[in-house]
């Protein structure tokens, strides 16, 4: 066995493009599958254990009683939970912000990432993010507002991991957004100062047999509570505990089908290996060589790739991974993230790949004990044109194109692979660029549905008169009875152009109750079906009638006349909290909870779009690499098969370029085949994802590819497959016309 | 020895290095006038293929020069070499080298297609080399003597001033040997075109104008023909 093994070195070198081609691809699968899964693990440990060591709270809630200390204690011991408030001051000046924490005992405590805790007064942390942005070193002194204080370190607060300045906000301002740890005294001292805003909520954590609802009602009961918001809901925390999943997700798509890619590509080039080796194969099984010795030797050719695939992979997983994971990762606060490579997903991914791939070789040569006895295969020439398919004898066409189209034929399996991996690659670009089309679509649609008024501002407290202008409304924050999924329900005033809303389906009177687009898709319901819905404060449930659609696919909301939500509140007076206008009003900042305006929204588009940057541009980069490298690696095989027909076809006196174009075009079909398929394929996939992510979203994505993503498409994928090409019109040039006449030299 | 059709003059090739240089052409001197076959006789690895290789333009010379109908190839670039086979080269090989998955008929227009001012009616040529019967098929299911006589159909259907046959032959049987030869009799009758052959056979000379003898590398004699007999009357 040494000796035929022997053989493996040498084909290495005669098989080179192979056994590259099979090495870049297998490390970029195991690159892509290790990162995803040690971010996700380093998600889950990381991230995890910010919010438990810190304690992050289980709800926030406001109730119109403040709680005492003894209310507190009570609750805490009733209900089996944890109870604090949460406490800070936001200071504005130019465009930044800096929002003081009173320091917490029990929940959401902040942890230290760098530097000392705070010892005396005039002593601050900050968040590390701020303080990279504006290059800020632990020991320099920073001003604010007229105070100096000393920078002793970074901390993070475990509520605050994804730090959007208010819940609303889609994006995060890192640079613009200063978390301020700051002792107990100077909290209180800056409390005093008229230019810092005050919040306050309550922050409750719940013990492992809370009863939530118990809670819940009781503390709406005793206390009137005005809100309440579950972790689940609030982005801070939820985001950045979810973002592991997207990343798994990523992974169990792309890694499966890359291998698949590669076994593929495995199949077709050892099987033609093997079928050349057909007589070199039948002498060795007449010296008495066993069949699963033959077996392994050419599982070798396929697990050399493997193994040092597999390998760069996990260094380059190990080594460059870093940051790719914390680009992934970008949107959250830097914590001190430990990124390695998981000892499990390096076990997995140094094992499977050469099982798999060592597997597929060892079935091929078995298949071929199988179709063969060893006279036959002692016989049997290995010869291309039994393959071939017999077609087109008699017809018309141009010998070329005949030439072509068996040879396509003629390995069915292999012009499957490449029609694949070309339809792969134009499906990864269209796919990216369509995504970006279709957030594009969805936040311009957004604009023109989601803002009936250029204007919407969203109070922190109910007012009864209206001194700011504008029209005013009521926003009332339930929950789905049945998951508890948020939806707004909203009283809009009557004689507004609320009356003009776009409705999907249905016509609009004060008197009905309309759902938007997100909610109606993502729950399946039409007009006149009913929907329960529960007051997130007072847990009581109520029933609507569905009468009408709104294209609205973003915000998940009920709209329903001023007067209806009144009545649902059993509210007498005109209580409002919204106030919709077409110019922009002088509010003051401590009375709002934020505003809603058409460019607000386009910054979001902005935020949404730079966001999906990346992974737009990462999924074209792999197309791209997987169409270069599959045509290379085919059009190599194709070359390789014709090396005596290119030399003969040179001493007929055909040029390189002509003779290129015979046997090079043979896939041109397969490209423009790949490409059309590629555009019903991806508005599909489209469709489905948005079917699958509304539940996690709420946000209703209507799939749309724009002509010029197709064709920037249609560009990238041509340019790729002539680059690929372009890289082997040396070996055609060089076939030598010698080779045509071996036979003849004796 | 003006108007010679081609004239090859200390021609030098050497393959390989150092010690393993193996001279394949020594100092070789020939000619040839136009619309005569000539045979080319010698052991085997005594050069002939390589001679006749730098005079179909598909290999170079290492020194001397080699004039084909006025022009002198030897200092063609391989651009022009391609030029150069594409208008007036024809090969015929012993093994035929036909494109495997195209039919006879394709097999032909392969050449049609390159020939300089359209060349031969194919269907003629089909025709004349009694290829009808077998045109729509592959070249693995023909024999031996059909397979070459596509081949030379393919060589000649371009109408080459001149057509080089590489021990064309040496595969086939007396029979089909013999009707291969007198389907280049015919070319050679029908179109004036210059024929060199290279063989084994001995008595295939006799059907030559002209006959060189290789050994070496070198020529050792090279004689025209005067008793010229057809191929008819030659036992193979
Ligand atoms: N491409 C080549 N590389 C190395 N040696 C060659 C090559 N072509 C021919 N030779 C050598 O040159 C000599 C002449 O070969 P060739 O012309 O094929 O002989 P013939 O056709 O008379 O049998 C032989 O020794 C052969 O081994
Ligand atoms: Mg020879």
């Amino acid at each position: 066995m040494r000796t035929i093994n022997r053989t493996i070195l040498r084909s290495i070198k005669s098989n080179l493009s192979y056994y590259i081609s099979i090495i870049l691809l297998t490390s970029l699968a195991v690159f892509l599958v290790s990162v995803a899964f040690s971010n996700a693990y380093m998600i889950s440990d990381d991230i995890k254990s910010i919010m438990s060591d810190g304690n992050v709270e289980s709800a926030q809630f406001i109730t119109s009683v403040p709680l005492s200390k003894e209310n507190i204690e009570k609750l805490e011991k009733e209900h089996g939970v944890l109870i604090e408030e949460t406490e800070y001051l936001d200071f504005l000046i130019e465009d930044k912000t800096y929002r003081f924490f009173k320091p917490a005992q029990k929940i959401n405590k902040y942890q230290i990432l760098q530097g000392e805790n705070i010892q005396n007064k005039n002593e601050i942390l900050l968040d590390r993010d701020f303080a990279n942005s504006n290059d800020i070193q632990i020991a320099d002194a920073y001003e604010i507002d007229g105070a100096n204080f000393t920078v002793v370190g970074f901390a993070i607060r475990p509520d605050y991991i994804y730090s959007p300045k208010n819940l609303t906000d889609a994006w995060v301002d890192k640079a613009d957004f200063a978390m301020v740890q700051v002792d107990f005294d100077t909290f209180e001292e800056l409390k005093n100062k008229s230019s810092y805003s005050i919040s306050a909520y309550y922050s409750v954590s719940y013990g492992d047999d809370t009863d939530t609802d118990a809670f819940r009602r009781c503390i709406n009961d005793e206390y009137g509570a005005y809100s309440y918001l579950s972790s689940n809901s609030n982005i801070r925390i939820s985001k950045p505990l979810n973002s592991g999943v997207e990343m798994l997700m990523l992974a169990w798509f792309i890694g499966p089908l890359l291998f698949t890619i590669i076994l593929m590509l495995i199949s077709v080039v050892l099987g033609r290996l093997i079928e050349r080796e057909k007589k070199h194969i039948g002498t060795l099984l007449s010296f008495g060589y066993r069949n699963y010795e033959i077996g392994l030797h050419y599982s070798i050719y396929a697990i050399i790739p493997a193994i040092i695939g597999s390998v760069t992979g996990v260094l380059l997983a190990a080594f460059a991974g870093n940051s790719v994971a914390m680009y992934l990762l970008y949107d959250y606060q830097l914590i001190n993230y430990d990124y390695y490579v998981r000892t499990p997903v390096v076990i997995i991914c140094l094992i499977v790949p050469t099982v798999l791939y060592g597997s597929v070789a060892y079935i091929k040569t078995y298949k071929l004990f199988k179709r063969n006895s060893i006279v036959s295969l002692l016989t049997d020439r290995y010869d291309d044109t039994k393959k071939q398919r017999r077609m087109l004898e008699s017809s018309k066409m141009n010998f070329k194109r005949k030439f072509r189209l068996r040879s396509l034929l003629s390995n069915p399996a292999r012009t499957l692979l490449v029609l694949l991996c070309l339809f792969l690659s134009s499906f990864m670009s269209l796919f990216g660029f369509a995504l970006g089309d279709t957030v594009d679509q969805m936040t311009e649609n957004g604009i023109e549905s989601g803002t009936v008024y250029k204007y919407n501002y969203f109070l922190n407290q109910v007012m009864t008169d209206n001194i700011f202008g504008g029209i005013s409304g009521i926003s009332v924050s339930y929950e789905m009875s049945d998951n508890g999924n948020s939806i707004v329900l909203n009283g809009v005033p009557t004689d507004s152009k609320f009356e003009n809303m776009e409705l999907l389906i249905g016509e609009y009177s004060n008197e009905g109750f309309y759902i938007s687009n997100a909610v109606a898709i993502e729950r399946g319901l039409n007009k006149g079906d009913k929907i329960k819905i529960r007051n997130t404060v007072t847990l009581e449930d109520i029933e609507i009638e569905i009468d009408g659609i709104v294209n609205d696919n973003t915000n998940q909301a009920v709209y329903t006349s001023y007067k209806n939500v009144k009545d649902i509140m059993q509210i007498k007076e005109d209580y409002f909290n919204v106030i919709y206008s077409d110019e922009e009003l002088s509010i003051p900042s401590e009375k709002l909870a934020y505003i809603s305006d058409s460019q607000s929204i386009l910054d979001i588009l902005d935020t949404a779009m730079s966001a999906l940057d990346g992974f737009v541009y990462g999924l074209v980069i792999i197309g791209s690499m997987l169409g270069v490298i599959s045509v290379y690696l085919i059009v190599n095989m194709l070359i390789e098969e014709n090396r005596s027909n290119i030399s003969m076809l040179k001493v007929l006196g055909y040029r390189n370029r002509e003779i290129r174009r015979i046997i090079m075009n043979t896939n041109h079909i397969l490209v423009i085949l790949g490409l059309l398929l590629s555009y019903p394929l991806c508005y599909f996939t489209l469709n489905i994802l948005s079917r699958i992510a509304i539940p996690y979203m709420h946000v209703v994505l209507q799939p749309y590819i724009d002509i010029s993503s197709f064709a920037l498409t249609a560009l990238l994928i041509a340019a790729s497959y002539f680059f690929s090409l372009s890289l082997l019109f040396g070996k055609v040039d060089k076939i030598d016309m010698v080779l045509a006449l071996k036979g003849n030299r004796e | 020895m003006e108007n010679m059709f081609i004239e090859v003059k200390n021609a030098v090739k050497e393959y390989g290095k150092g010690d393993n240089a193996v001279r394949a052409l020594d100092n070789v001197c020939f000619s040839m006038e136009k619309g005569e076959i000539g045979v080319i006789l010698g052991a085997s690895g005594s050069g002939k293929s390589t001679l006749m290789n730098m005079i179909g333009g598909i290999d170079t010379l290492d020194s001397g020069s080699i004039t084909v109908d006025g022009v002198d190839i030897s200092k063609f670039n391989s651009k022009q070499l391609v030029e150069y086979r594409r208008d007036k080269v024809g090969f015929v090989f012993q093994f035929y080298n036909l494109i495997p998955n195209l039919t006879s008929k394709e097999n032909i227009e392969t050449t049609k297609e390159i020939a300089l001012n359209g060349g031969l009616d194919l269907e003629k040529v089909v025709e004349n080399l009694d290829i009808t019967p077998f045109a729509n098929r592959y070249p693995s299911e023909l024999s031996g003597g059909q397979q070459q006589r596509v081949a030379i159909a393919r060589a000649i259907v371009k109408n080459p001033a001149l057509l080089l046959c590489d021990e064309l032959t040496g595969a086939l049987d007396s029979k089909s040997a013999k009707e291969v030869l007198s389907f280049i009799e015919k070319v050679n009758a029908t179109y004036n075109t210059t024929i060199l052959i290279i063989t084994h056979n001995e008595e295939i000379r006799h059907f030559a104008d002209r006959i060189i003898r290789v050994k070496d590398g070198r020529i050792v004699s090279q004689e025209k023909n005067t008793n010229k007999i057809s191929i008819s009357e030659i036992d193979l």
